[in-house]
Parts: C-alpha cells; structure tokens; sequence
C-alpha cells in the first residue's frame, strides 16, 4: 500500500477503506439518496479533518454519525423516509438479474419498517457490532441487540408473506 | 449472548441484508469523483455555514429590503437638497465566482469604454475582436439569484443605476470523467492491466479528437489484502472537452473501452465567452442602466446632468430562471441638476 504524504491522499486512502462501509449503511437507510449523501459525508469529514487526526475517536463511528446526522437532516427536510430502489450496475450481465432482484425486495423491504428499526439494520448492514450500533443510538450492548432481533424478525416477517 | 448468538435464520438475514446493502465498485468510483473535485476548492478545516444559514440570511434580507424601501419612499417624497445619501436601494450583487482573475481584468479594460458609449446614449465601436478571454475552463462556482438588477440609489447630489445583462454564447464545456479498476491475486498484473485500460482509453479519446493534453490522470493508487493475496489498481482520469456534441462523442467513445467506468458532467458557462460577447452584454446593461436613470429621475422630479462615473464589472456566474448564467452589471453616475 502506498503511504501517503499529504492531506489529500490521507483523506483518499480513508475513503477508500470506509466509503463501502459508509454507503453500505446509506444505500440501507436511504435508499437513492446514498451516494448523494456518501458524497456529503466526506466532504464534511474532510473540512472536519485536521480536528478529527488530533483525537483518538474509531474512524468508522464518526463517518456514520455524521452520515447518520445527513440523512436525518435530508429526511426531516422531506418529512419522509426516502424510496429505495435501487439497482446495481446496469452494465452486469444477467447472470446476476435473480441477485439483483432479490437484493431489491430485500432492501424495499426495510421500507415497511419503523424509521429507527430501519436505521438499526442499516448500521449492522454496515458491518457495526452491536455494541457500536448500540453507542449510536444510545442503548446498551444488549439493548441494542434485542431492538436488532425484533426489526429483523418483523423484516423476515414481511419477506415471508 | 455475543455476536454469534443470533439465530441463524437471522443471521443469514444478517449477511443478506450486508451483501444487499454493499456497494458495487462503480457506486464507490462516482462518489469519489464527487469527492475529488471537492478536495480542492474545500480546504480542510475549511469554515463553513452552519445549515440554518438560509433562514438567519433570508430574514435578514427581508428586513433590510423593508428598510430601504421605506427609505426610497421618504427619498422620493421630498429630498431635500444638499444633503448627504438620501435613499439607497442596495443591489444583493449578482455575485458568484472572483475565478480567473487574470482573465477578468484583461476584459475590464474594454468593457468601460463600453459601458461609458451606451450610457451616453451611443453605439458601440470598438471592433471584435474575437478572441476568447483567457482564463482557466475549470467548472465554475455559480453564486446567488441573478434577479438582483436593475437598481438605483440616489447619492447626495447623484444618482447612480446599475443594469445587468447576460453574457451569450460560449460551448459548454464538459468533463468525461473516467475509473478504472482491477484486482487480481498479482499486484503488478492488476497494475499492467489499468495501465493498459488507461492507454485504451486516452486512444479511444483521441480517435475523437480529443487533445492528450486534454486528458489528465487524476489519480493511480494500488492496494492489496496481503493475507488474501488479492491486490487492487485503481485510476481516475479526466477529460476536458468544449462543446455538447464533442461531450457526447468523447463519453461514448470511452463507454465503449471494455472495463471501465464512465459519466459526464457539464455547465453552459463553464467556457470563457468571447471578448465580443462580453462588451455585448456591456452595452446592453448599461443602456438599461440610463434607461432606469432617466426614468427614476422622472419620477422623482429632478434632471440628470452629466454622467460622473461608471463601474463595469466583470462577468460573473449566478441562478438565473432556466439555470446557471453569466452576468454582467454596470453602475452609471449621473450629476442631478
């Protein structure tokens, strides 16, 4: 891996590593809105860089806070949670159309939950532990993991119907 | 319970769920090209307006408008003479870009002595030059509301104008923004074979006309998961192009390179307009700026005299009604008799 040496390489190689982790969670709390809001998050990271190389804080958890606070602002704006479909690139072959598909229903799915189930599932569709999720929102390890058990099982619910 | 104790029906809802919402490689490219471009012109640590700006500014703008307009109305009710600034309308300035500041001042120059032939009421003689007004053909920052003109304000014993117009003409100018990428268990094989799209590529745009020196790399970087032995090239590249037709040429001639990812980006005023263009929009502006003088003075009941200064400034980019457009304005001021 190349070290970097300014800045703006650091800042890249940052992207590089999280911004999967970052529209993974948006692409599952926000549906279409993601790369808007993938694209405002870092830019916000960046203008908020020099402050955040002085502390110790984990990277992953500030980048989807602020994700976090983008997409709630965005939603509160539009008094509503967005629409979510969304595909993958149109250039694949069909070999994936049934993957796609199914990617689809699944993430149109997290539409018919609550608004705070949804994000849950986002954040662990980001790759956070529980106990990540759970400092995000507020609740404790276990909390978090229960409030995680009954989104996904009312998720399955609605899979199964 | 630990992270393993979910059941596992749910945590194989779990791994769809991560595998639905996981990005493909074209998504992140997309974003990062957003990014790349916004790097440079937002420093980091950069200050930057809290959100609720609009609403604190869109107040202030309303109360300062209701004051001035009061103003105005006390002013032309009865102004008496000899005295200081009587009313001022405040013009919220067609402001957007200070970019190419070499090429602004080289067009200052001429537009004055345009501007000063049409508010004296004559046409304009300077001939064409034709040439583009120099000045870099990056992607413009288009600042506030075009509506901002015309405006007068009475100053003591003057009176000054401001008329604007917008600058025609000028080819768009795009950018074909491209990403290659690829992994492989062999980091100089996946670096061979981006090098190879990127001369694939700088050969497609060159088949369409497309200068190389038009075509920049923006950025290469490599990377590996050395316990996996799966190693990553990456590269962005970008091209400038002048012209819509030449965009599209530019874009599909790289969409038909194989493994690369590709989108376009343009803006109508990205390109520099033509000296001509600009004294054009000069002389439009500043007849509308006597026009609003002569009026103006008419309805307050005075005469203008001579003309005392004028003021041209350079084009700017603002939000006009159909989308970004360049302006210019120009301030005349008259003596009043």
């Amino acid at each position: 891996m190349s070290a970097a040496t300014s800045p703006e390489e650091a800042f890249l190689e940052l992207y590089d590593r999280e911004a999967p982790a970052v529209l993974a969670y948006l692409r599952a709390a926000a549906g279409d809105d993601a790369e808007d809001l993938a694209a405002d998050t870092f830019l916000r990271a960046w203008r908020q860089w020099p402050a955040y190389r002085a502390s110790d804080r984990p990277i992953r958890h500030w980048l989807i806070r602020i994700a976090r606070n983008l997409a709630i602002d965005r939603f509160r704006r539009r008094g509503r949670m967005a629409v979510l479909p969304l595909g993958r690139d149109p250039a694949a072959g069909d070999d994936v159309a049934a993957g796609v598909v199914d990617r689809i229903q699944l993430l149109a799915a997290l539409e018919t939950l609550a608004p705070e189930e949804r994000e849950l599932l986002a954040m662990r569709a980001a790759g956070l532990s529980f106990a990540e999720v759970g400092a995000h929102l507020g609740k404790t390890d276990a909390a978090s993991r229960m409030a995680w058990h009954r989104a996904a099982r009312r998720l399955q619910a609605h899979l199964e119907r | 319970m630990n992270e393993t104790d979910v059941d596992s029906e749910l945590r194989r809802l779990d791994g769809a769920l991560r595998e639905a919402a996981e990005p493909d490689a074209a998504a992140v490219a997309r974003v990062r090209g957003r990014l790349l471009g916004s790097l440079a012109t937002a420093p980091p640590g950069g200050w930057q307006l809290p959100p609720w700006w609009r609403y604190a500014a869109a107040g202030a703008a309303a109360l300062a408008l209701v004051l001035m307009g009061g103003l105005l109305a006390i002013a032309l009710s009865g102004r008496p003479a000899g005295q200081g600034v009587t009313a001022i309308v405040v013009p919220p300035a067609a402001n957007g870009q200070g970019s190419s500041t070499s090429g602004a001042s080289g067009a200052a120059a001429p537009v004055a002595g345009d501007a000063r032939a049409a508010v004296a009421g004559a046409p304009t003689s300077q001939a064409a030059s034709g040439q583009a007004v120099a000045g870099p053909a990056s992607m413009p920052i288009v600042g506030n509301s075009c509506s901002a003109s015309p405006t007068v304000q009475f100053q003591g014993r003057g009176l000054a104008a401001t008329g604007t117009a917008s600058v025609a003409g000028s080819d768009p100018v795009g950018t074909v923004n491209v990403t290659v990428q690829q992994t492989g268990a062999d980091a100089s094989a996946a670096v061979s074979a981006v090098q190879s799209k990127i001369a694939a590529v700088r050969d497609a745009l060159g088949k369409v006309g497309v200068p190389p020196g038009s075509v920049q790399v923006s950025y290469f970087r490599t990377y590996g998961d050395v316990q996996g032995r799966q190693f990553s090239a990456y590269a962005s590249l970008q091209a400038t192009v002048t012209g819509t037709d030449a965009l599209a040429e530019a874009t599909k001639a790289v969409l038909q390179v194989a493994g690369v990812t590709a989108y376009s980006t343009s803006s109508p005023v990205a390109g520099q307009p033509t000296q001509d263009q600009v004294q054009n929009a000069v002389g439009r502006a500043a007849a509308q700026a006597r026009d609003m003088a002569g009026s103006t003075a008419t309805a307050a009941g005075v005469k203008l005299g001579d003309v005392q200064s004028i003021v041209a400034q350079p084009p700017v980019t603002c939000n006009g009604p159909s989308g970004p457009e360049r302006v210019v304005q120009v301030t005349a001021t008259y003596a009043i008799r």
